[in-house]
């Protein structure tokens, strides 16, 4: 019987140092991200029946468990998809930030002021050659503002587009890892009977990877095996199979969209979280919107201040004047939309006077002559006879159906457009284009700032006052006039500037304190994890002691029993 | 429930870079001597320094236009009063002249400078400044006035007024147009006391010099409500002087930090991350490893 303490001693040996075993491997891990704690749970052996009484044989390892809180990781997971939106979003924001200006170095709503106060001392001193400079330069710096601001947030947006190839092929890989492990832990369950801890954990750390890069919902599948979908319900691993992501189809603003790699149907829910979300939201939600509320001001801007300065006259007339829009079909109706011209939309029935003077600059006639518009009626072709029959000018379409007036050695001027044909085809306009990226100053007040209009010809005797400020007047009073070109809301240029300005700075805080909150709630989760399934190595060092002694004890067990097989030995002797 | 050491660090970790993040922010303010800079840091603050700060231009352009109105006023006004000068001679001379006492040898020397007079007042009239004529209404490249071919002094300019903008709803005539018929009888006024003195006519110098009264007082009267056009831009040259005072008040109270309170919360978090960093070093210490021999 001395053998059978032999064994329980021996049983003891073995089960102290796997239950060491385990701590060492916890302590080992105490920095492994996504580990999670192991406790060996020893059990007594099946005892022996002898006779009346069932003897005790020993102790041995009943199991291995990791200390895990299923709802506490779900929390955890959402939340990383939640916190990488956030952070993806506000990194996002913040890197254009200087694109919007800031007190020190004034943005578009200065330069638009500046553009207004110019011209407001245009309209004090029109014939002050400096001020004329002035407006030239400030329009000059809108339109470079406007362009620069667009471009970097094209920038911005492109780079956040190729951003989410680097997040797909990271998608794939947790993909990956998370089908692999499946297969790894089902062959490991399968064949001991056991949670495959380590296995697991490595799992639900794949997973939240895997979260913070698209919001998913898992599915626990059979037995031991999970199943992972989007949240549009789209299946991305079942079992050891994983489905890819790659880019394919169309997304907003004219990117490519995300698709189940394959498939040519855009992955749907994509943009509620995750470091992708957080990206196409930046694209296509931020930077787009940004993109279209400039390209907004730049047409109102354009429109708005040409239509009045259509109608005005700058210090000298042109001999030749050339419309900076080309018509696309001449022979079609001024306002067509064929024509391409951006604000052809907005010609409406009424008609121009064209003012012609001699060598002399005498008006031939007094008067001008009439040129009538009836919308939807009258073509570019028509246009240019009517023209071509004012004496004094000849007007013709050039190869590429601009129209061209010229008044020979003369010279030739406009004023009171109630059609808006002027400022549609941009004659005798301040501004060229109709979005940010387009906008610049006219070439014939590039080339002559005295083209810039701040008064008007009289109607009556054609006479063009130098001192006359009536054009530019209204110009500045523009500055508080509601407009909309576009379909957009009825609003000032400053509205609209501010509006960007207020609208990033609004995203940036939301995203700012959505990340905050974010964070302190990753925090708190991550505390409440490390509390539940942390190594505490203190912990760990007693527990290791408390086994070591056992182990120390059992070993004792051994040196007795085999003292007392000496002495029971030495008997036989 | 397991505290462990790592949550210790992950704490003090979260601590010092909430205090970084709160020294940052401070010493950002501390060196631009305001509470924010960005739109992103108070976006609602921020638009209203944007209007703030319009309004600054706004001011800024009114005064430029004041003071543009105001010069042309004052320089018209002088021509004015130069005029007028002209005249009180003129009457001067056509008291004299009007008397029976007088021989035409006297009358045709009154004559020499009645007609210098006349040029002096054309002149005055032709005034220009900054290259623009005075008062020929926008028509400012043409002299205000010409002579015809009888060399009666006519005007030469329009009929619109010089206007400047001294908001964008708020324009003020900047000028004295030289059809008012205050210059009509001024001139005709000067013209018949010269044929008058060239006829030897003393009748007609007695005609002659009430026409000169008459166009005195009505110079005096242009005189009298330039004056006042000129009084009103110093008001309101005034007016606009307290409004960007107040509006540069409002913008140093909107933008401007407590430094003290500034300074007061940065020395609060440098304490606290400074015990932030103490406490790092206290944790490294705490560990059973320590004392397991």
């Amino acid at each position: 019987m001395i053998s059978a303490a032999l064994n329980v001693a021996a049983s003891s040996l073995k089960a102290q140092q796997q239950a060491i075993d385990v701590i060492s491997h916890n302590i080992a891990n105490v920095n492994t991200p996504g580990y999670s704690r192991q406790t060996a749970t020893l059990a007594s052996a099946l005892p022996e029946s002898q006779g009346a009484f069932h003897l005790g044989r020993g102790v041995q390892l009943a199991d291995i468990q990791r200390a895990v809180d299923p709802f506490l990781n779900q929390a955890l997971d959402t939340n990383s998809s939640y916190l990488s939106y956030s952070q993806t979003l506000e990194q996002g924001l913040v890197s254009v930030e200087n694109i919007f200006g800031s007190l020190d170095a004034p943005g578009l709503a200065s330069s638009l002021d500046d553009f207004f106060q110019a011209y407001q001392f245009l309209a004090n001193n029109p014939q002050d050659a400096a001020q004329r400079n002035n407006v030239r330069a400030f329009g000059t710096d809108i339109a470079n503002q406007l362009g620069s601001m667009r471009s970097q947030l094209v920038l911005a947006q492109t780079s956040a587009d190729e951003s989410i190839d680097n997040s797909i092929i990271k998608v794939n890989q947790a993909l990956d890892s998370i089908a692999s492990l499946n297969t790894q832990i089902a062959a490991r369950e399968n064949s001991t009977g056991n949670l495959a801890n380590d296995l697991r954990d490595q799992r639900d750390l794949a997973i939240r990877t895997l979260s913070g890069l698209i919001p998913v919902q898992i599915v626990n599948g059979s037995g031991d095996q999970i199943l992972v979908q989007s949240m549009g319900g789209d299946l991305l691993v079942q079992d050891s199979d994983a489905r890819h992501l790659a880019r394919g189809g169309t997304a907003g603003a004219g990117f490519t969209g995300v698709v189940i790699e394959g498939s040519t149907a855009q992955l749907s829910g994509l943009d509620t979280g995750g470091e992708i979300g957080g990206f196409i939201t930046l694209r296509d939600n931020r930077l787009g919107t940004y993109i279209t509320q400039l390209d907004s001001l730049a047409a109102n801007l354009s429109f708005g201040v040409n239509q009045l300065h259509a109608s005005g006259a700058g210090l000298t007339l042109p001999g030749i004047v050339t419309s900076e829009m080309a018509a696309s079909v001449p022979a079609s109706a001024v306002d067509a939309a064929g024509q391409n011209v951006p604000f052809a939309s907005q010609i409406v029935s009424g008609g121009f006077q064209v003012h012609v003077y001699d060598a002399a600059g005498t008006p031939q006639p007094a008067g001008g002559t009439t040129i009538s518009i009836t919308a939807g009626v009258t073509t570019v072709n028509q246009l240019v006879t009517d023209l071509n029959a004012v004496a004094g000018i000849t007007a013709t379409l050039d190869a590429t159906n601009h129209i061209v007036i010229d008044a020979g050695t003369g010279s030739v001027g406009f004023s009171n457009d109630t059609s808006n044909v002027l400022a549609a085809y941009e004659i005798g306009t301040f501004f060229h284009g109709d979005n940010a990226a387009n906008l610049d100053i006219s070439a014939s007040i590039k080339a002559d700032a005295n083209h810039i209009a701040a008064g008007a010809i009289d109607a009556t005797t054609s006479v063009n006052n130098p001192g006359g400020n009536s054009v530019a007047l209204q110009i500045i009073a523009f500055q508080n006039t509601s407009l909309s070109v576009d379909g957009t809301t009825a609003a000032t240029v400053q509205e609209r500037s501010t509006t960007v300005s207020m609208d990033y700075a609004g995203h940036v805080q939301a995203a700012t304190q959505q990340r905050i909150f974010r964070d302190a709630e990753s925090q708190s989760l991550g505390a409440q994890l490390m509390a539940f399934s942390g190594v505490n190595t203190d912990e760990e060092l007693v527990n290791m002691i408390k086994f070591q002694r056992a182990y120390e004890a059992a070993a004792k067990v051994i040196t007795t029993s085999n003292s007392m097989l000496d002495s029971l030995l030495s008997l036989v002797r | 429930m397991i505290v462990n050491i790592q949550q210790s660090y992950d704490g003090l970790l979260a601590g010092i870079k909430h205090q970084l993040e709160l020294q940052n922010q401070g010493n950002a303010q501390i060196s631009s001597g305001k509470r924010f800079t960005r739109p992103a840091e108070a976006a609602l603050d921020y638009k209203t320094s944007l209007d703030l700060r319009r309004g600054q231009k706004g001011v800024a352009s009114s005064q430029q236009a004041i003071n543009t109105a105001s010069a042309r006023l004052n320089n018209s006004m002088s021509m004015l009063n130069s005029m007028q000068q002209i005249l009180v001679r003129a009457q001067t001379l056509a008291v004299q002249q009007a008397s029976g006492q007088i021989s035409t040898n006297d009358r045709q020397g009154a004559l020499a400078e009645i007609v210098h007079l006349q040029d002096s007042l054309f002149t005055y009239a032709n005034q220009r400044l900054d290259g623009q004529s005075l008062f020929s209404g926008t028509a400012t490249a043409n002299d205000a006035f010409v002579k015809d071919v009888d060399g009666n002094i006519v005007y030469n300019g329009n009929a619109e007024d010089r206007t400047v903008a001294i908001t964008t709803t708020q324009t003020v005539s900047s000028n004295v147009r030289g059809d008012n018929t205050a210059f009509t009888r001024m001139f005709a006024a000067m013209k018949s006391f010269e044929n008058a003195l060239r006829a030897d006519n003393q009748t007609g110098i007695q005609t002659a010099l009430g026409d000169l009264n008459t166009a005195g007082g009505s110079i005096i009267d242009i005189i009298a409500e330039v004056g006042a056009r000129v009084r009103s831009m110093d008001l309101q040259q005034q007016l606009y002087a307290d409004i960007g005072l107040s509006l540069d008040t409002r913008l140093t109270d909107h933008e401007g930090i407590d430094i003290a309170s500034t300074v007061a919360r940065l020395q609060q978090s440098s304490i606290a991350l400074q015990a932030s960093y103490s406490q790092v070093a206290t944790l490294r210490s705490l560990s059973l490893v320590n004392f397991l021999k």
